[in-house]
């Protein structure tokens, strides 16, 4: 034999062949019967040369491979093409199998006739069962994955393209993988988030430190929003080369919500503990104003002062429960305002009046500087006053004793400009911002304004935004004062109304009524005859009843100008009351005017129904009883 | 050239705490200064609430533009 210049003795590669263990070489004749057997043969197959010499090759395989005819295939196609390569089972002489890789070889003699084939088989098995095993454990692991229900788990490429979707990543963000495959996950962003740039600010953080977790809204294909966990692991290749990133994202909405439940259980609570407190501080003189009036003789110089005590502290209660009653309309989206053209220094100077007993107590100096001209703007003239009175009561509160407070308006460009600066406590910057959140816990510093429930810079911000504006406050730090600024678009050129103020020009203007025969139906024996000495005072006649029933009794013998009808009676309630007398009395010939605690649009729209001529709240101020008293019958419902 | 008609800028009203001398308590009474700082108004009496010095006031100008 001879290759290149070398010569190779043909013994010694006999010897060579027959000596190697890692291989079965071997001779077939042209049919397929064994005609040589080396040492690897014998090791691998189990064959001694003598068991094995002269048998066809087809005893090394399985049934299924001879039903098939595949020994007599590997021959043929050799045959044909001078060579065959194949891997497969395998059956050795003790029956068991193993994984060959088998090259046969076509040998033909000088005229090219075939005269054989040789045969080289491997023994594949240990790769083989290592390949199965791992092609097992990835199946596994790609069943688990795209199984997986509760998290969405899924494939990004270098660029953030998504490769691959499971079955939690179609349920929790609602895409099938056929929709968002090849898309970029920048779509699960909310918007301010991609204004943000945060879907590449994830990935350039898990490109730099293998990883990045972040918890945020993220986005379903049905537009809704859900709060998410999501971790997002780089992935690298052997030769560190980034091939993409996993990403495994969680749906923790139940839990968000969860939190928010008992965040706002904690805040009504709070706010409950708060409102008793802020109840029972007016309650409180007023109780011990009682004991004075009813311990001293008549015309007692300290019964005047008493009563004043009553009247400012009853004015604060009133104060409280409109404070709540906001709050309802603020949460039900119900929180509406009117608008006229109006003057806001008149209104701050009406304003300052509302919050004369918070300033009155801390003995501060109040300047009043307005602008030269009237800073018209168009807005809810009550409305801003509470929005001043609560940034001056909160001026007073939390300035210490003998403090400057300082009111200012101007008219700057195409703004109405309103500012409260104060030398008190002031705000630590960080929280001039957190401190207009309704019901925040933690505030240290402002928390609680208005009436004292923590709602006051929430109502108020509300209302300068109602009318097109803002309120912001400012501050140096604690204990350098602060200033709040209202800032509100100027009208355009129109007259003033004369309704600016309104309900205070009312409260002088209503004339005495003349005196009026007056049913006063109401369940609450002291609320019934408070409000008959009230009316006897005033000039009336008053009868009272305390159920539905003697309503409407008494109604036909009394023969009243005016019902004063509550509308939670314990036998039929004011509105049915309300019914029965208008059926009986179709010419309206008296009014009906509800006394409530509901005031609520629903609840005045119910009572207009019933055929209510009017719906007072309780407590009901006096002047609005005149008002009411004062009006001709078939008035219009307020 | 100046103008006819002379400036009429507002007061800057004024509500202050004094103790009153008599019994000691604090009472209320009320300035009005020009925008300059000149003390243009002055207010003779004293009022137990800072609501009735502020009323008093409105009948001098105060709250009117």
């Amino acid at each position: 034999m001879k290759t290149g210049s070398a010569t190779i003795d043909p013994a010694l590669f006999q010897l060579a062949i027959e000596q190697t263990k890692d291989y079965a070489l071997f001779l077939l004749d042209a049919t397929g019967h064994v005609i040589s057997w080396n040492l690897g043969a014998q090791r691998i197959k189990g064959y001694a040369p003598e068991e094995i010499m002269g048998r066809h090759f087809s005893v090394f395989y399985t049934r299924e491979a001879l039903d098939r005819g595949w020994p007599g295939h590997e021959l043929r196609v050799a045959g044909m093409e001078g060579r065959f390569e194949d891997e497969g089972w395998r059956i050795r002489k003790d029956g068991s199998r193993f994984w060959a890789n088998v090259v046969i070889t076509a040998l033909r003699d000088e005229q090219g006739k075939l005269v054989g084939f040789s045969k080289i088989t491997r023994d594949l098995t240990d790769r083989k069962l290592h390949e199965e095993a791992l092609a097992q454990s990835e199946e596994r692991f790609r069943l688990l994955v795209e199984g997986v229900l509760d998290y969405a788990i899924y494939m990004l490429d270098p660029d953030g393209i998504i490769t691959s979707w499971n079955a939690g990543a179609q349920r929790i963000k609602g895409y099938t993988a056929n929709e968002i495959v090849g898309k970029h996950f920048s779509r699960f962003f909310t918007r301010e988030d991609l204004e943000g740039g945060k879907p590449w600010e994830e990935l350039a953080i898990a490109r730099q430190y293998g990883r990045s977790e972040i918890e945020g809204w993220r986005m379903k294909k049905n537009g809704d929003r859900f709060w998410a966990r999501a971790v997002i692991t780089a992935l690298h290749d052997a030769t560190g080369r980034l091939r993409g990133f996993a990403k495994v994202t969680q749906d923790l909405s139940q839990r968000r919500y969860i939190q928010d439940l008992e965040q706002a259980a904690r805040n009504v609570s709070e706010f409950v503990a708060v409102l008793a407190h802020e109840l029972r501080n007016p309650l409180a003189p007023i109780r011990a104003a009682v004991h004075v009036i009813e311990s001293t003789p008549a015309g007692h110089p300290a019964q005047d002062a008493m009563h004043k005590t009553i009247a400012r502290q009853s004015a604060h209660l009133a104060r409280i429960v409109d404070d709540l009653l906001d709050i309802s309309r603020v949460t039900r989206g119900e929180f509406t305002i009117e608008r006229h053209i109006v003057d806001l220094s008149e209104i701050a100077s009406h304003a300052a009046e509302t919050a004369a007993p918070a300033i009155e107590a801390g003995k501060h100096l109040l300047t009043m500087d307005f602008d030269a001209q009237p800073v018209r703007v168009e807005g809810d003239a009550d409305r801003l006053a509470q929005l001043i009175a609560n940034l001056l009561n909160n001026a007073a509160r939390y300035t210490p004793e003998s403090g400057h407070i300082v009111v200012s308006t101007r008219a700057e460009r195409e703004w109405g400009i309103l500012r409260v600066r104060d030398t008190g406590r002031g705000i630590d910057p960080a929280w001039t911002e957190r401190i207009f959140a309704m019901f925040v816990q933690g505030r240290p510093v402002l928390e609680r304004v208005g009436s004292g429930l923590g709602i006051g810079l929430a109502l108020s911000r509300r209302i300068a935004e109602l009318h097109g504006g803002t309120l912001r406050a400012y501050s140096e730090g604690e204990n350098k004062g602060s200033e709040f600024v209202l800032q509100i678009p100027l009208a355009a050129t129109m007259e003033m109304t004369s309704e600016t103020h309104e309900s205070a020009a009312a409260t002088s203007a209503t004339p005495p009524a003349a005196p009026r025969r007056v049913l006063i139906v109401d369940d609450n024996k002291d609320a019934a005859s408070t409000m008959e000495i009230l009316l006897k005072s005033l000039g009336h006649e008053a009868r009272v009843v305390h159920t539905g029933i003697e309503a409407l009794q008494v109604t036909a013998e009394f023969k009243p100008d005016v019902v004063l009808l509550d509308i939670g009676l314990p036998d039929i309630d004011g509105y049915e009351v309300a019914r029965r007398l208008r059926a009986s009395k179709s010419d309206r010939s008296f009014r009906i005017v509800a006394v409530t605690g509901w005031d609520q649009d629903t609840d005045k729209r119910k009572s207009q129904e019933a055929g209510f001529d009017m719906h007072l709240v309780k407590p009901v101020a006096p002047a609005d009883l005149e008002k009411a008293l004062a009006q001709r019958s078939g008035a219009t419902l307020h | 050239m100046a103008p006819y008609e002379k400036l009429n800028l507002p007061f800057r009203w004024e509500f202050s705490p004094v103790r009153h001398t008599a019994d000691g308590s604090i009472r209320w009474t009320w300035k009005a200064y020009t925008q300059s700082g000149k003390l243009a108004l002055e207010c003779e009496d004293t009022f137990e609430m800072l609501t009735d010095c502020m009323e008093h006031a409105r009948t001098q100008g105060y709250g009117r533009s």
